[in-house]
Order: structure tokens, then sequence, then C-alpha cells
């Protein structure tokens, strides 16, 4: 703290609470589980509700990726989300965040969050204030995804690639992070019985990962 | 108007001193030794520290996160009181629950074992062991439990609740007294959480 300030300003400075939240309450440290199948780690991700049936699912979720969640400094904060276009290899036509696998070339996973969110949308790093990482979200189409939660500056400009994404829009962060919105449903996947989180927005049909990754960040910034 | 008062009552004079004095401290090493510190009471201050681990003054958050570490070094527990202290005065407190949040957890393997780390909100890194235990304690309103990590001197952080279900899955059963015991090992040390056969209902 700035010595010399009168006390009165600073106890009364205007509170961003989220984004004090988050910088409390975020991970600073990148888990070993990224990289390390054998760490112990919560499964959190696809069937989170019922682990067990990972199992049963046999699938393994291996490769390393890094998401950018861009929560927008607005007066009533927002969260940047895009639709993937339906040419993509994985979760095409989905509304995602960016991001993408882990390269060699990756200093960490910030460093491949922001530079996906550059290929993918063109959002410039200088309009990008890193948080803190959520816990490790383990998907069925094989990814270990750390995202990674930024303040985004309100002034931000998009160049956004049509190969890979269709659309950018943003969803008020008071939308998302209210639990009445979070439906818990279920769907069967090769006859077993998949749970996941969906919370639609309008037309927006928020659901899946990127529906599992809001909810951990509910519970991570205001839950107990 | 000749009536004109501070709206806060004149409390700014003694926290000014308060972080005037816990700046001073704060470039030593360690936390301040508030446990040496016995000066008068100098009455309530409009402050609360609340369940979520948010700071209140005058019943607005404290938005400088720098600020409310400067508070935490100098808040000193007597019995069920808090104050914050310095050599020559302090003021009590309120503290709805615990006075710290623990919100991140790192997972290191010591000589003894598995040694769970704990960041708490105001950035203390803990690491839970005989000095730093874990208490869980009865929620009633949920039949659940409710997780406490010791940070110093009788002052404890709350355990979020993310975090209790990472603990949930790192742990394990032994016996204690004949009885099976579901609980979390960290730095050698077993901390039950309850008797193994009612862990569905607080998983």
């Amino acid at each position: 703290m700035e010595p010399g300030v009168p006390l009165d300003e600073v106890v009364k400075a205007p509170t961003n609470e989220f984004f004090e939240r988050a910088k409390a309450r975020l991970n600073r440290e990148v888990t070993p589980a990224l990289t390390d199948l054998e760490a112990p780690v919560r499964i959190r991700g696809d069937l989170d509700l019922d682990p067990v049936l990972w199992e049963k699912a046999g699938v393994k979720a291996t490769r390393p990726a890094a998401v950018l969640v861009p929560v927008v400094a607005r007066p009533e904060p927002a969260v940047l989300l895009t639709l993937r276009t339906p040419e993509l290899k994985s979760h095409s036509g989905q509304i995602a965040f960016p991001g993408g696998s882990i390269d060699p070339t990756d200093e960490s996973p910030q460093a491949a969050a922001l530079r996906e969110a550059r290929e993918e949308i063109g959002l410039d790093g200088k309009f990008i204030e890193p948080i803190g990482y959520l816990d490790l979200y383990l998907t069925f189409s094989g990814f270990r995804i750390l995202p990674l939660v930024a303040r985004v500056d309100p002034d931000y400009r998009l160049s956004i690639n049509p190969g890979e994404v269709a659309d950018a829009f943003e969803v008020p962060l008071e939308f998302l992070m209210s639990p009445a919105n979070h439906q818990r449903l279920k769907r069967d996947w090769k006859g077993i019985e998949r749970q996941y989180y969906a919370m639609p927005f309008n037309d927006r049909y928020i659901w899946g990962v990127t529906a599992g990754i809001l909810r951990n960040l509910y519970e991570r910034i205001y839950a107990g | 108007m000749a009536n004109e008062r501070r709206p806060n009552g004149g409390q700014t004079g003694a926290l000014d001193g308060i972080a005037s004095h816990a700046r001073k401290e704060g470039g030593k090493k360690g936390p301040p030794p508030v446990h040496l510190w016995n000066p008068p009471f100098c009455g309530d201050l409009d402050m609360r520290i609340a369940t979520d681990g948010t700071w209140y003054y005058l019943k607005t958050p404290i938005g400088r996160p720098a600020l409310v570490k400067l508070f935490a070094s100098v808040l000193k527990r007597e019995d069920d009181k808090y104050f914050l202290v310095t050599p020559v005065e302090k003021c009590g407190i309120t503290v709805d629950d615990a006075p710290f949040l623990a919100v991140e957890l790192k997972i290191e393997q010591g000589d003894q074992g598995c040694v769970l780390n704990f960041r708490t909100n105001v950035d203390d890194w803990v690491a839970c062991g005989p000095e730093h235990r874990l208490r869980f304690e009865p929620e009633p309103d949920t039949g659940g439990l409710k997780p406490y990590l010791h940070v110093r001197r009788d002052l404890w952080a709350k355990v979020t609740r993310a975090l209790f279900y990472d603990l949930v899955e790192l742990g394990e059963e032994r016996e204690l007294a004949g009885e099976k015991m579901f609980g979390i090992v960290s730095g050698g040390e077993f901390f039950a959480m309850a008797p193994a056969d009612s862990l569905k209902e607080f998983a």
C-alpha cells in the first residue's frame, strides 16, 4: 500500500467485487496434474458429478490444454465467449472459450491461453490482465484443460479467425454466476448416462465443457 | 453545518495509527509479534470480517488487498474476541466465522509423505501438519462438516467448499481407538473428518 495516502480514501476506494475476489481466490500455481496423469487430483470435468463413470467410459484425458476465461471489466462485467465453426475437429459448432492444446513452445499454460486468444479471435495481450487458474478440467474428448481467468479491458478489439470461430459475444457475468441458471442435465453417451451443466442464455446454448468451467468459476469465487 | 461530524465518529484516527504501525512492522521479517503487545483497549472499530473472508470497514468492503493484508498482519485473538493491535493501541473488530479463508491447495511430496500447502485469502502459505492442524466441525444446518486450518496463534482459516471437496477426494480410512475414521494425511499427521460409515452424509 502507498504510504501517505489518507486512509479514508484508501478504505473507500471503489471495489470491483468480482476481480478482487478472483485475485484472492484463484490458483496461482499450475497443478502438476496438468501433465502428470498419476498426480493426485479430484476429477473435475465431464462426468464429475459421477466420477466412477470415467472408468466405465474407458476414455483417458491426456492432452494438456489451456483456455482463456475472459471477463470484460465493464460496470456490469461480462464473459467473452466464442462460437466454434462447424468444420473444427473437436467441439465443433459449440460455444467455447478461446483456447486449445498447450504447444511445446508455450512457456506456460498462461502463454498458451493468450496465444490461442490471439490466434482465434485476435484479442491482443495488451487488453488482457491474467488473474489466476481454475481447477483442472478433464474432458471426454481427451483434454486436460487448465482455464486461465483474466480481466479484459472493455475497449478491446477483436479480429476473428473465420476458420476457427464463427462468432464472439458477451454474456453477463451475473447471469452465469447465478446458480439458478445452472441446469444439471443427463444425456446418454454410448450407453452411459452422462451428466453435464447447461446455461442457456437467450439463443446461446452454453453447455458441456464451457458450462462446467463456468460452474467451477462460480464455486471458486462465490460458493462457501 | 455546526454539528457536522466525521461520518465514522472519529474512528479513522485509531485506524490510521494501526495502519502506520503495521506498515513499519511489515518491513521486518515474519508477522509482527502481536502476542507480545498488550496495550490499553481503545474501543471497537466498525470493522467486520464476513464468513466469505471479505473485510468491511464502515459497512463497505475494503477494496484494497494490500490494506487487508496489513490489518491481517496485526490481528490478535483473545478468547473469542478479535483485535487489531499495535504496541500502543488495541481495537476490537467483529469476525463472523474464521478470520481467514483457505483458497488454494498445493500438494507436495516431502520426507514424511504428502504435505498439503494451503494459501489463504491474504496470501500466507501454510503447510498443514502438527503445527498447522486441520479440524472439522459439524454443521448442524446441513449435517455436513466445516473444515478449518490453523494459521497462527489461535487464528484459523475456513477451508472453502471447493478445497474441501479436494480433501474428501484425497482422503483415506484409518482405525482410531477401534473406530474406522475417514480423514486426510498431511505432514505425517492424520486429521480425522468423521466416522467412515458416515461418509455419505458429508461427501
